[in-house]
């Protein structure tokens, strides 16, 4: 028996453990977005506190909160596993680790990795456009990361629980205090109408946990 | 019970805990749900968005319906490569304030929306100066434009086109990646 133990350590396939390797990144994504349902296509900004996930096996997962428009977008938020997007580090994070991602109407996608943040605990993300220039804003709590210049100042705001690999990424994400600022003004005004806004994910869904707190998870957490 | 069966049922039971354990101590993940999810376009971006079935996102209009409900003159497209008779779709897009897109058969789509920039030429620079060598500034229609240049994207994620603000409109002329930048320019000269 013990040797058929060993037999089997040696020529069963092991599970990965850790960074799966690159060919874990798929060609799947699966969103669960939330959004502010007034001042759509006015959002200037968008903050929370957010969670940042624990240390594990994960293949390409990410939260973010993000500011679009029909033809362009901006996207703030932290990544663990390969930052595999085009024109983005293709790098293994071990660790959540934030970015920006955005593209223009015609051009193409610009990439930013910032730092390795600790996990298990919430951090607050920012991203806006307050001095109406274009210039997209990344700070983390209340620093600045990075930024990216778009074609817009202002669309309709998002947050974003991601995963591209249904064996390996976690879909949870949890985000918690909302707020959002509207054209022209520095003031951030909580959320009032927090609600989804569109679920590809088969196994995670949007749950409002308050008016500015949401979860995104297989069951009602809150 | 034969000690001989006894002895079996034992060492099943300890073969099958040995790869139970030997899957957790792995690291082994759980199964994934066996529901299936359509492919996305550009999956591998990271994106907050789901992706569409057509540009934008948008609804279906027609081109009458279009021009009832926008603010603002509805231009369309007259070249060889994209005018009336090839137009396909016209879009009623989200996540913009009256945002609207006509869509061609050759891939050209020209959208359209009240603009949010309150310095066009200043922001055309910052983009040109984000993506050097591909995305250039100039002058279109008498107005300062932007200028991307698929054919100089070694990424190959720019779609390409022009892009302006004429009378409070934001204009942008959007390739396919593939349709040379002056084609695209010249659908932008022919807009009325």
């Amino acid at each position: 028996m013990i040797a058929l133990f060993l037999l089997m350590f040696v020529l069963l396939p092991r599970p990965a453990r850790g960074n799966p390797g690159s060919g874990c990144v798929g060609s799947n994504r699966y969103n669960v977005l939330a959004t502010q349902g007034t001042q759509g296509g006015n959002h200037q900004g968008v903050r929370g506190d957010v969670w940042f996930g624990t240390n594990s096996s994960y293949c390409y997962k990410v939260v973010s909160v993000g500011v679009r428009t029909s033809t362009s977008s901006v996207e703030y938020g932290w990544v663990i596993g390969w930052l595999a997007g085009t024109n983005c580090d293709q790098q293994y994070h071990d660790s959540p680790t934030t970015f920006m991602f955005g593209y223009s109407a015609t051009g193409p996608y610009d990439c930013k990795t910032f730092s390795p943040h600790s996990s298990g605990t919430f951090w607050n993300l920012e991203l806006k456009d307050q001095n109406q220039n274009t210039v997209w804003n990344g700070a983390f709590n209340s620093v600045t990361e990075g930024q990216l210049n778009e074609d817009f100042q202002r669309g309709t705001l998002r947050t974003n629980g991601e995963r591209h690999n249904l064996t390996y990424d976690g879909g949870f994400a949890h985000f918690k205090n909302l707020a959002f600022q509207v054209s022209g003004q520095p003031t951030w005004y909580g959320f009032s109408a927090l609600q989804a806004d569109g679920d590809s994910d088969p196994n995670f869904n949007f749950y409002k946990c308050g008016a500015g707190a949401e979860k995104v998870d297989t069951t009602n957490s809150c | 019970m034969k000690k001989a069966t006894v002895a079996s049922i034992i060492g099943f039971l300890i073969a099958a805990t040995g790869i139970g354990a030997y899957y957790v101590f792995a690291g082994g993940a759980s199964p994934a749900s066996s529901r299936l999810a359509e492919p996305n376009v550009d999956a591998n971006n990271p994106a907050a968005e789901l992706e569409g079935q057509n540009f934008c996102n948008g609804q279906a209009w027609t081109l009458d319906r279009a021009r009832a409900n926008v603010p603002y003159r509805v231009l369309e497209a007259h070249t060889d490569l994209a005018n009336p008779s090839n137009m396909t779709h016209v879009w009623r897009c989200p996540d913009s304030q009256l945002a609207i897109a006509l869509e061609y058969a050759p891939g050209v789509k020209v959208s359209l929306a009240p603009t949010t920039l309150d310095d066009p030429a200043a922001a055309w620079v910052a983009l040109a100066a984000q993506d050097p060598g591909v995305v250039t500034v100039g002058t279109i229609r008498g107005v300062p434009g932007v200028f991307t240049d698929p054919a100089k994207d070694a990424t190959g994620t720019a779609p390409g086109g022009v892009e302006f603000v004429e009378d409070g409109i934001q204009v942008a002329v959007i390739g396919n990646g593939r349709i040379p930048l002056d084609q695209l320019r010249e659908v932008a000269e022919s807009l009325r």
